[in-house]
């Protein structure tokens, strides 16, 4: 592991040093550019690396390392009480040539999670409900390696673009209950655009993600051990495999999806895009013996569609209306097994477990740009609905939420040398309707996380939040940065905090 | 023109995938979550004018969900159950030459089509004029800094009749296989012996060691006052027999004052007799009938079985078995996350009990399984409840009742 760090900090610090320098443009221009706010508005669009060539008309790049602390009193157990720990991070977008583009980006994380329970497994969202608990948990170690890089080369009126991105994860705590995690994650995406009259395109995209983690919990005291579920939903589990003394999990998923992609003048104008895909993650199990057994099966099915359009007021003024829609669909099958028979065969497959999710977003965008300075307003809409439930035994929980909140940022140049930022933002979630349909446990520690869960759930939550970043350029030199953050987050009539920090260069 | 030709198309073939996407299925699971099955169960037996009641236990091993019905006055009974593994125990009374008799049963079956009927023969539960299991400490204690202590467990065997009974040639049985896990070994059947991974007698020539009416015995791993190695152990210098024990790392030293009990049959290092204190076995005692005798069970009541092994090979293993016509009594021990079958027939135990819960329960020292007291005897000893289901009989996670040493 120790060779593995070394050589990804080679690799990162290598990455951003042999960028090409920037085109020459004042301090302002430039990072009005680099952290345009319309780009972060439709992040979507990018999703196609055809789409790429429009990102921005000059090259950047950016290096920073930061520290947070994230302390929540109001959490899901699951997910654990907040963070603290460091990013270093890497990235740069770069025009070759008129036609060609490259773009990559690489990180490291370095995270402590506190009071991690009832899960010793990585990606929550990804597995649940299928995760492996018990009771006890801990303080969890995590470290992320990311990085991901892309091509792009325009051909008269085509564009083809691919990116390959691989994470990866290790997850442990040196105390009982000694879990131990890894995860891979590799993503290879392609578009092809076509520019079928003037400056509307029209493209294709799609992605390939191979996903594994590999996990294990063991223990070393005498004195006892917390017995580990391998959970199956609303806090019932799995009868025959749960209790192993070494358990281990493989979580195997391959996802597929493609969409298709229409834009005027490179999304400056407006886009409108859709995508479907679909995928399944197997889990299986083993505790000390040579077999594993195949133990449930979590079909994902996802759908989005999205359309922005824009426009430009007297140059200086920006507007723009985003409309986004996403459902998403997991089912879960369970197997089966006999114990009747000579070895242990699998009887049945079942469908016991669903979870959907529809997201409908609504955000305005405006902006005013001068020649030193600039703010954006971006106000959003959103409204969701939740539903969960299981067979065998019967569960479910609904939850229906409205969101809406306002983002801001302030861009003004001090001088030729330095500019300051302000990016304040509010946002609230509002439980419009919940339903608890949570069935009782045998228990009663089970029972009072799954209860618990459904509370925070249940609960609005108001957020507020603001950042603040100073950069900064001397002679011969890249322009440096420092930039802090703060967030609040009210649930329950307590508060979570979020404090982070930052430095870096831009070039 | 052709701009927005190109858009409506677009907006079509997006809106068809949306609508494709909504229309699914909302509240249902789709036709695989029908999985249920009609289990029939047919219940039989010689010598039975009528089905008086029938406590039926449904327990399936993938979920643990366990489905209980009392059949009243017949003996069929038909349940819709999911698709699954069941394991099936029976306890009831039924009407035979006009009285009301004991029966159990225990059987197994695999729900995965649509109608399954079973048949399960109902077996006369057995009552001996003899000792019963009225307690087994096999749990153990830890020491006072937490430290493991290997010795102080104990069985106690009651007198529950009215007369003098002899512990002589007593037989104390521990289960080969484990109420957690079945194996499925072939052959295997426990409605006619008792499969033991261990085989203890006690000793005398048939009237050396009386027991008064209501009065008990005490089988100690090590009859010796364990309070001077532990205060959490207890004083069992004064038991009525004693393991043998050559296990130099188990440190127990021999008390010349109690007989030891004779093992003839271990598998394990130095012809041990240790208690899984995790509570996962069953265990029973009997009496050689006339003519039998260690040597002829030796000879005679080997039990060789295969079985298949994780690595999906065949284990070949050799054990003995007890008839069940020898045992007066048994006692099947779980845990209730990992139960999955009874050792006995259901003539000697239908049931099962437990100290903890879990796997390696923290909590399960200084805690024995105990038979239920219903009253008193003419002489005022304790009378125990006996009906042939120790989930019944039993009281679970118990004091021991010699925790404060050996008292008749």
């Amino acid at each position: 592991m120790l060779h593995t760090k070394g050589s990804f900090f080679l690799l990162l610090i290598g990455f951003s040093l042999t960028v090409k320098a920037q085109d020459s443009l004042s301090l302002f221009k430039t990072l009005n550019n680099q952290y345009s706010t319309e780009r972060n508005f439709k992040t979507q669009f990018y999703y196609n690396p055809a789409a790429m060539s429009d990102y921005s008309s000059v090259s950047f790049s950016e290096f920073s390392a930061g520290y947070h602390n994230n302390n929540d009193k109001n959490y899901r157990q699951q997910l654990g009480s907040g963070s603290k720990g460091l990013t270093i991070e890497a990235k740069s977008f770069q025009k070759l040539k008129p036609n060609r583009y490259v773009w990559g980006n690489a990180s490291y994380q370095n995270l402590k999670i506190n009071s991690v329970k009832w899960n010793e497994t990585l990606d929550y969202d990804r597995i649940a409900p299928y995760t492996t608990a018990d009771s006890v948990g801990g303080k969890l170690n995590l470290e992320r390696y990311q990085f991901a890089g892309g091509y792009l080369q325009k051909l008269n009126r085509w564009t083809l673009a691919g990116q390959v991105s691989y994470s990866a994860q290790l997850g442990y705590r040196s105390r009982d209950p000694r879990m131990r995690s890894t995860t891979s994650d590799l993503k290879i995406n392609a578009g092809l655009n076509y520019k079928v009259f003037r400056t509307y395109e029209i493209g294709i995209f799609g992605e390939l993600n191979k996903y594994t983690q590999n996990s294990s919990v063991n223990f070393q005291s005498l004195l006892g051990r917390p017995y580990v579920y391998q959970m199956s939903g609303f806090g019932f589990s799995s009868y025959l495999f749960n209790g192993g003394t070494l358990p281990k999990n493989t979580f195997e998923e391959f996802t597929y999806k493609g969409g298709i992609q229409i834009s005027g003048n490179g999304g400056q104008d407006f886009y409108l895009q859709a995508s479907a895909g679909t995928g399944n993650n197997l889990k299986s199990y083993n505790d000390s013996s040579n077999n594993f057994f195949d133990i449930s099966n979590l079909k994902n099915e996802n759908f989005e569609i999205e359309g922005a359009k824009f426009f430009t007021v007297h140059e200086k003024h920006r507007l723009g209306l985003l409309v986004n829609y996403r459902a998403a669909r997991n089912t879960g099958s369970e197997y089966g097994y006999s114990l009747n028979t000579v070895a242990l065969t699998q009887i049945f497959k079942r469908e016991s477990y669903r979870r959907e999710n529809y997201e409908t977003t609504v955000k305005g965008f405006y902006q005013y740009t001068k020649d030193n300075f600039s703010v954006t307003a971006v106000p959003f809409y959103g409204r969701e609905e939740i539903k969960e439930r299981r067979l065998f035994p019967d569960a479910g929980q609904k939850f229906v939420y409205s969101y809406f909140g306002i983002n801001a940022d302030v861009k003004q140049q001090i001088n030729d040398r330095q500019m300051v930022t302000f990016q304040p933002y509010f946002s609230t979630r509002m439980v419009n309707k919940s339903i608890n349909a949570l069935a009782t446990t045998p228990n009663a520690g089970v029972n009072a996380w799954i209860l618990q869960d459904f509370n925070f759930q249940a609960s609005d939550i108001t957020t507020f939040g603001a950042s603040a970043r100073y950069d900064f350029k001397l002679e011969k030199l890249p322009a440096f940065f420092v930039s802090v953050q703060y967030q609040s987050q009210k649930i329950q009539e307590k508060n979570n905090n979020f404090a982070g920090g930052s430095i870096g260069i831009t070039f | 023109m052709k701009k927005r030709l190109l858009l409506l198309s677009l907006a079509a073939v997006m809106t068809a995938t949306f609508t494709v996407t909504s229309c699914s299925s909302d509240d249902d699971f789709g036709v695989t979550a029908a999985q249920k099955g009609a289990l029939t169960l047919s219940f039989t037996g010689d010598h039975i004018s009528s089905y008086k009641t029938l406590d039926v236990e449904l327990k399936e091993v993938n979920t643990g969900a366990i489905i209980q019905q009392t059949i009243q006055n017949k003996n069929t009974y038909t349940f819709e159950v999911p698709y699954g593994s069941y394991k099936i125990t029976v306890n009831g009374i039924v009407i035979s030459s006009n009285d009301e008799i004991g029966v159990g049963a225990s059987a197994q079956t695999d729900i995965s089509t649509l109608v399954t009927n079973l048949e399960i023969p109902l077996i006369l539960k057995k009552f001996h004029e003899d000792f019963v299991i009225e307690e087994v400490f096999f749990t153990g204690v830890k020491t006072a800094d937490g430290k493991n202590y290997n010795s102080s467990r104990y069985f106690k065997l009651t007198n529950s009749t009215k007369k003098v009974l002899y512990a002589d040639k007593l037989i104390l049985g521990q289960s080969e296989f484990l109420t957690t896990d079945d194996k499925n070994p072939t052959p295997y059947n426990k409605n006619l012996s008792f499969a033991v991974k261990a085989v203890m007698v006690l000793p005398g020539s048939g009237t050396e060691y009386p027991v008064q009416p209501g009065d008990f015995i005490v089988i100690a791993d090590n009859a010796i006052n364990h309070k001077e190695n532990t205060s959490t152990a207890y004083d069992l210098h004064n038991a009525n027999f004693e393991f043998p024990s050559v296990n130099p790392a188990l440190g127990q030293v021999d008390n010349p004052s109690v007989p030891n009990a004779k093992i003839i049959y271990s598998q394990m290092n130095f012809n041990m007799f240790f208690l899984h204190d995790r509570g996962f076995e069953s265990y029973i005692i009997a009496r050689f009938p006339a003519g039998e005798d260690e040597n002829t069970f030796l000879t005679n009541f080997k039990y060789n079985y295969t079985y298949q092994n994780s690595a999906g090979g065949v284990t070949s293993k050799s054990a003995y078995a007890i008839p069940n016509s020898w045992i007066i009594d048994g006692v099947n021990n779980s845990i209730s996350t990992k139960f999955v079958h009874v050792l006995t027939s259901a003539s000697i135990d239908g049931g099962w009990t437990s100290v903890g819960t879990i796997d390696k329960d923290p909590t399960r020292f200084g805690k024995s399984v105990r038979r239920k007291v219903t009253g008193q005897m003419n002489n005022g000893k304790n009378l125990y409840m006996d009906t042939n289901n120790s989930s019944n009989d039993f009281t679970r996670d118990s004091e021991p009742s010699l925790k404060n040493g050996i008292v008749h």
